[in-house]
């Protein structure tokens, strides 16, 4: 195709110089190409396997949400499996894997991600039906009422049975004050039972527009054809308003908020949370390698301090996902029986005022590149996982290549910047600690439900 | 409506051509002390996997010391003759690698990756966990803390409290009932049992040992004869166990979790063995009832009632005994509802012929997925395992996709009526006794009810406030 550029012909060779001969690597080349309406597409051939994993990434989540309509985003992450103009309610799954594909879809706080997975035989359907739902979805009443009982169901499974879950989802309602983050993803229980068909109706003209979303295909596919089919499928679709921008910045903490949930349990729960910059800034390769010293492994110094050592938790862990805004970098840790969560507390922060004081060993820097340039390789492992990266790069980066120079961006983090970051945000003022005390005199609570049973 | 819906109206587009499967043949040979070796070369990534798999585990625990396998496996990592368990993670992380070791019912296996660079390295500390442990007494202790301190916290999870009770009513003196180590069994538990089971036990003779990766086959033997030709074999146990109980009736088994927003619902009943003949047309019978979002019981009970988040059925079929399994988490107040819906389709897939798109649609989904589960190294490991552990024959791979699609409509009735029971099922039910005891009363003659630790409890139907 003349459109297609070549926008990067990239090998492996190139971040792992001297490990390995060339001849053997396989290659990473990505095409590109742009829709009149405004979509962006990727394509990676690789014929490993006569299959294809297909993912449209929306630049749409809760953070686009206000008070009243939280978990909209999710909701209709749901919605788009219900039934558009050519294939109706329930028939998205079932043509899908009668051509023996298969599918699933997640929402962010910040992106709504389709991902389908099928033979190469079934390409042009799958295109068919991505097109027919972004175009033309359908908003059957009834429909949206049986989800909204289905949604409500997720809700009370991952979030008010879960003791993990409904920390989490306390902790970031305390750390955010002003800024979208501080609703969860699937969104409150009075809000997932009030949205209305106007709400819903203008959550997908602003979130599913074409020039809101960028398409990654990865597999036994040749660009040509992709853009081919795209062309007949996509590019006839109107382009419309995208959601607007956010612009709310939380402002700086100013000092250690603490929340607790007290709920039956057989053990307590300890999650902190420390405000740290948002993907696309460049504190964020140092805070990666600190958090592989801190957390990877059993080898860590937050393993071997808290579990071996002290003896005080069954595990601890450290977070740090992509955002498109300042974000959480987060520590949980499950306290064993008999022991208080402030011990622990006190381990953690004792284990982050070392790496503030003292530069890590260049053996553990090392390690810590290695262990980083081997979760590279087992991400880009499948079709399926290489087509997430790419697209989660691509959005959160601004620019797909940095997956493929990652490992050399690791390499340029120094001693004096882990020093610098730790010191930066592991204070005591920018922290929010949130602790799970189990409630044994009584029976699980209710008390978060407020839809469903009987009264 | 805004849109109404052109779907019986469409044509969907053709379908491109199917293209061939490309599997890659296994070099396959066996040392003098009889570990069977298989190398797969793979050039994809600069990755290796290798995986030792050793035909024992939690089923072969001592009857008196359940959860031995699960322990031994895991103190395999905490210490060898010659490291510490420090030095394991230490060398393990130092080259970005991976190293575990875990038991399920049928096998045990101690799994690595690494960069292919550092090859020669991962596959010498793979080694020494897997021949030389010796369990260090200190983390011993701290094993059988951290692994009481799991089994408190695995008790707060609905989906492990209904896994357990299945297991004991499905399974009862066969050693498959038990899922999870006792108090008494951890306290009793010590170094010279785990070492006298390991002696026995993961002896080359039981073992299969799979390599996949960026590796060079002949430099790969090289390697396991060095390290693995001097390891004595031993006698290979064999297992004889109870058979399953004879299930007469239908039967409810509540699981009193009070305030419980949702109702973990599982109807079971026995099922097959890995190798049964029956194996395939179950495969596509549970396909159209169950496995997928566009199986009958997710289109009833998600997408048409919207009782639940998933509604789904599995066949669990392992090496000496097998279960079916029609699951789903629900609305407390629909608990009953859903049951109604349950056992109307258990009842329709064993009376009514599938129709001709339905099987179809279901071999066709079987057979599209099938190439993804061979996409990586440790997916082909991860099948080649399979075969040697199970006994599933060499061309399996290879025959795959012709054997589901000779299933006809006929079998699957068959297979339906054979191995789908519902009738003589026993029902486990995670939930608030109190609001939905009286939902459920009327699917069995008999109700037994426990709490969440186990303790039979009294069921006193007249208390709940059922009102409809």
């Amino acid at each position: 195709m003349k459109s297609l550029k070549n926008a990067a012909y990239l090998c492996v060779i190139l971040v792992t110089c001297g490990l390995f001969s060339a001849a053997r690597a396989q290659s990473f080349e990505v095409q590109t190409h742009t829709l009149k309406n405004g979509m962006e597409i990727f394509v990676q051939r690789d014929a490993s396997i006569p299959n294809v994993a297909l993912y449209v990434f929306y630049r749409v989540g809760s953070r686009n949400e206000r008070p009243g309509t939280t978990g909209i985003s999710h909701f209709f992450e749901h919605m788009m499996f219900n039934g558009a103009k050519k294939y109706g309610p329930g028939q998205f799954d079932q043509v899908m894997e009668a051509a023996g594909g298969r599918n699933n879809a997640y929402t962010s706080n910040d992106v709504t991600v389709y991902q389908d997975w099928f033979p190469r035989s079934g390409l042009e359907l799958i295109f068919e039906m991505e097109a027919d739902r972004i175009e033309n979805l359908g908003f059957d009443p009834k429909i949206i009422e049986s989800e909204r009982g289905v949604v409500g169901s997720e809700r009370r499974t991952s979030i008010d049975a879960s003791n993990a879950g409904l920390l989490y989802e306390q902790l970031w309602a305390t750390a955010f004050t002003a800024h979208p983050y501080q609703w969860p993803v699937v969104g409150w229980m009075v809000d997932i039972e009030a949205w209305t068909m106007e709400d819903l109706k203008s959550h997908y003209r602003m979130g599913y527009s074409p020039n809101n979303a960028t398409m990654v295909v990865v597999g036994d596919v040749s660009a040509d054809e992709i853009v081919k089919l795209a062309q007949k499928y996509i590019e006839p679709i109107k382009a419309s308003e995208p959601p607007s921008k956010v612009t709310t910045r939380e402002p700086e903490q100013l000092g250690e908020r603490r929340v607790t949930v007290k709920k039956f349990a057989q053990l307590p729960l300890l999650m902190i949370g420390y405000h740290v910059p948002e993907t696309s800034n460049s504190d964020y390769y140092a805070l990666k390698v600190l958090q592989t010293i801190l957390f990877s492994g059993q080898s860590s110094r937050m393993y071997q301090r808290v579990v071996d050592k002290d003896q005080l938790a069954l595990g601890v862990t450290g977070d740090y996902e992509f955002a498109f805004d300042p974000t959480l970098f987060m520590v949980t840790s499950q306290p064993k029986e008999g022991v208080a969560p402030e011990a622990v507390e006190k381990a953690v922060y004792d284990e982050l005022e070392r790496v503030k004081r003292e530069s890590a060993g260049d053996q553990e820097i090392e390690k810590a590149k290695n262990i980083l340039l081997a979760n590279f390789y087992r991400q880009i492992k499948t079709i399926d996982g290489r087509a997430n990266q790419i697209g989660s790069y691509e959005l959160f980066f601004g620019d797909y290549r940095k997956l493929f120079t990652a490992a050399e961006d690791y390499k340029k983090v120094t001693k004096d910047d882990l020093r610098r970051v730790a010191k930066k945000y592991f204070s005591e003022k920018n922290r929010t600690v949130a602790t799970l005390i189990p409630d044994k005199s009584e029976a699980e609570s209710g008390g978060q439900e407020t839809e469903g049973r009987r009264q | 409506m805004d849109n109404p819906t052109e779907a019986f109206r469409h044509q969907p587009p053709a379908p491109l051509p199917l293209r061939t499967l490309s599997i890659p043949t296994p070099e396959e040979l066996t040392l003098p002390n009889g570990l069977r070796v298989i190398i797969i070369e793979s050039r994809r990534l600069p990755l290796v996997s290798i995986r030792l798999a050793f035909r024992t585990g939690d089923a072969f625990d001592p009857p008196d010391l359940p959860g031995l396998s699960d322990v031994l496996t895991h103190m395999l990592t905490e210490g060898t003759v010659s490291r510490t368990s420090r030095q394991i993670a230490d060398e393990v992380a130092r080259i970005g690698a991976t190293l575990n070791a875990g038991a399920n019912s049928d096998y045990s296996t101690v799994a690595a990756s690494a960069l292919a660079s550092y090859a020669n390295t991962i596959f010498e500390l793979l080694a020494d966990v897997a021949l030389r442990p010796s369990f260090p007494e200190d983390e011993l202790q701290l094993t059988k803390q951290n692994t009481q301190q799991n089994m408190i916290a695995q008790r707060a999870q609905p989906s492990f409290l209904a896994s357990e009770t299945l297991a004991r009513v499905i399974f009862g003196k066969h050693p498959y009932a038990v899922v999870s180590p006792t108090v008494e069994s951890i306290n009793a538990m010590t170094r010279e049992q785990l070492a006298g089971f390991h002696r026995a036990a993961f002896i080359p003779n039981n073992a299969v040992l799979l390599i996949a990766g960026d590796v060079r086959r002949d430099a790969v033997m090289k390697r396991v004869e060095k390290l693995f030709a001097a390891w004595q074999p031993g006698e290979v146990a064999q297992p004889a166990w109870p058979p399953l109980p004879e299930r007469e009736a239908r039967s409810l088994y509540l699981v009193n979790r009070p305030g419980s927003a949702q109702s973990n619902i599982v109807i079971a009943n026995a099922g097959i063995t890995r190798t049964h003949p029956d194996y395939f047309p179950l495969l596509v019978m549970n396909t159209v009832l169950g496995a997928n979002a566009s199986s009958r019981l997710f289109m009833n009970l998600r997408e048409a009632k919207g009782y639940t988040y998933g509604a789904y059925s599995s066949v669990d079929a392992r090496r000496f005994a097998g279960t079916f399994r029609a699951s789903a988490e629900v609305r407390a107040d629909v608990t009953g509802a859903s049951l109604k819906e349950f056992f109307m389709e258990l009842e329709r897939i064993r009376e009514v012929p599938v129709a001709d798109k339905e099987l179809a649609d279901a071999k066709s989904y079987l057979i599209g997925v099938f190439p993804i589960r061979l996409e990586t190294q440790e997916g082909l490991i991860d099948q080649f395992m399979q075969i040697k552990m199970q006994g599933l024959p060499e061309d399996y791979l290879l025959t795959y996709r012709d054997r589901v699609n000779a299933v006809t409509m006929t079998d699957v009735l068959r297979v339906a009526r054979a191995h789908v029971t519902p009738d003589r099922a026993a029902i486990v039910v995670v939930g608030d006794a109190a609001s939905i005891t009286d939902q459920i009363a009327s699917y069995a003659a008999d109700i037994e009810m426990y709490d969440s630790a186990g303790k039979r409890q009294e069921v006193n139907v007249a208390d709940t406030v059922g009102d409809d």
